[in-house]
């Protein structure tokens, strides 16, 4: 069973979100990036109408193949008009050992999104980066206030 | 003088640490990284003094 079903995020930057695909382990040459959502399609390679009669689109999207497990559907995150991004999760997918909200893959990629998003408002702020620690799976980013 | 500020993500939460701050200055880093978090994420972490009971000069008396 493949239905998609979107999963609205706090993401609201593509730039940090391909930069957090990349960070959990995605090659980015295999992040599609599209101006004009684009379709989607199933662990057999058939695009897929389940969010919308027109097709389920995206704007970044990872193909099934490059997903990281056998029979995966196409992975995409589709930009809304209030410039969040939500992300089409298939009802196969979305157990918690693939890419389901709870499990590991999304809270990976939620915390490097995190951690792009705080490196990039910190450098805009003038705050200075002073170092990153990874401790017990917590991420430690120091910055020195310049700002006075 | 230069503040530092450490910033910590876990499981999609963040905590700021804003102990060398007090008043206005944990507003104003609040609001510097607010960006980032969307508002909805951020737990700050003050002075641990803020955290104990306060003082009270009230007493009980029979």
């Amino acid at each position: 069973m493949s239905e998609y079903h979107l999963q609205t995020t706090e993401f609201n930057d593509e730039g940090c979100l391909v930069d957090a695909l990349v960070d959990i382990g995605y090659d980015r040459k295999n992040i599609e990036v599209h101006e004009e959502a684009t379709q989607l399609r199933d662990y057999v390679g058939r695009a897929t109408h389940y969010t919308d009669k027109a097709g389920d689109k995206a704007n970044i999207i990872i193909r099934r193949q490059h997903v990281g497990y056998s029979a995966a559907n196409d992975l995409g995150f589709k930009r809304n008009p209030d410039g969040t991004m939500s992300a089409f999760i298939s009802q196969y997918d979305s157990g918690s050992a693939h890419w389901g909200v709870t499990g590991d893959r999304f809270l990976k990629l939620k915390d490097a999104y995190i951690e792009r998003k705080t490196m990039k408002t910190a450098a805009k702020q003038g705050f200075k980066f002073l170092g990153k620690k990874v401790v017990n799976g917590k991420t430690r980013l120091q910055f020195l206030d310049t700002r006075a | 003088m230069a503040k530092i500020v450490t910033v910590e993500i876990e499981k999609g939460q963040v905590s700021v640490d804003l102990a060398g701050y007090s008043g206005k200055g944990c507003h104003a880093v609040q609001e510097a990284f607010s960006q980032a978090f969307g508002g909805k994420t951020l737990v700050e972490r003050r002075k641990p003094e803020y955290n104990k009971p306060l003082k009270t000069t009230n007493k009980l008396t029979r």
